[in-house]
């Protein structure tokens, strides 16, 4: 048996839909603990963006095309729980924030930091969230203000997730050889 | 020959790989630099748009405009709309405003607490609405009171 074919079966193997299944649910668990926590000491209502530690750890291990199926997937869940209009938004977030981080994993060849990844897609999550406010449901935002707002806050919880996923590398990382090689 | 193309493949995406990556490099340091800069520079230009002294929340339905208050000191009002009358934003006296209840899932506009300095906003995106605070001065004053 060939590697390509060998590669193939494992991509598609049910070992590897589990997993990612995992991976998804732990982006919901994430999701509703977030619910849960005090908001953000924030002048804009911006999320912690926990659930992007799923979808960050599914680009590390498991792919880009992988992390863009389980980053949807979540949205749809959204959109299924929590109406239309919070699944659009967190839809256009989550799609634009999974893109731009499989772009830049591409683009440096997989070397990027997990600060810098974290962050952009932190930035990136909220610039698409808002975009859909002001665009869609035609939103009178004030721009100037919210913008810087976004950037801001956008290094802070990107710090927060990928402090959180670094310090779950180890055993997520035993998990993943462990079960899967 | 099969060596060779082993060689030339990409880096998969396996635990090993993702061993590699650092937590920061020393690089990440000039992008968050060039990120805060940019946030600054827009700070300052929004800053020195809003020129008015008076600070008001506008409340809107989607896109259109259904209440304006001035926060003063000492006024304390409650807003409740027809368009949805589970929704109900309170004015403090302490010049601030915030959503106090809602029938939204989520209720991330009643978490996100009050309001009240230019620029702020909280929205209650499932119904449509939105507050944002700005300022009194120049064009915006001829806006009518209409709450």
């Amino acid at each position: 048996m060939s590697t390509s074919s060998r590669e193939n079966i494992k991509r598609t193997g049910t070992r590897h839909i589990a997993r990612m299944g995992l991976l998804l649910a732990m982006a919901l668990a994430l999701s509703i603990l977030e619910g849960f926590l005090p908001p953000l000491p924030s002048p804009v209502p911006i999320r912690y963006g926990l659930s992007n530690i799923a979808v960050m750890a599914t680009l590390l291990f498991l792919g880009r095309r992988e992390a863009f199926v389980v980053a949807v997937l979540k949205s749809l869940f959204v959109l299924m729980t929590r109406g239309l209009i919070a699944g659009l938004v967190s839809l256009s977030g989550t799609v634009l924030s999974v893109l731009v981080m499989m772009l830049m994993d591409w683009m440096t060849d997989r070397r990027v930091s997990l600060f810098l990844l974290s962050v952009t897609g932190a930035i990136f999550h909220n610039l698409g969230q808002f975009f859909i406010l002001v665009t869609l449901l035609s939103y009178p935002l004030p721009l100037l203000y919210l913008i810087p707002m976004l950037i801001i806050f956008a290094i802070l919880t990107g710090l927060l997730s990928s402090s959180l996923l670094y310090a779950m590398m180890k055993p997520l990382e035993s998990f993943f050889r462990g079960q899967g090689q | 020959m099969s060596q060779n193309k082993r060689q030339k493949q990409p880096l998969k995406p396996t635990a090993e790989a993702s061993t590699r990556r650092p937590f920061f490099r020393k690089s990440d340091l000039w992008v968050v630099l060039a990120m805060v800069l940019l946030a600054v520079l827009l700070l300052i230009l929004g800053h020195n748009q809003s020129t008015g002294t008076v600070l008001v929340a506008r409340i809107y339905y989607y896109d259109r405009l259904i209440a304006q208050a001035e926060l003063l000191s000492g006024v304390e009002k409650d807003f409740q709309f027809s368009e949805n009358p589970e929704v109900l934003i309170h004015q403090y006296s302490d010049q601030t405003i915030a959503f106090v209840a809602s029938d939204c899932s989520d209720q991330i506009c009643v978490r996100t607490g009050k309001i009240g300095r230019a620029g702020e906003f909280s929205a209650c995106v499932p119904n449509g609405f939105l507050i944002v605070i700005g300022t009194l001065g120049g064009e915006e004053t001829d806006v009518d009171l209409i709450a």
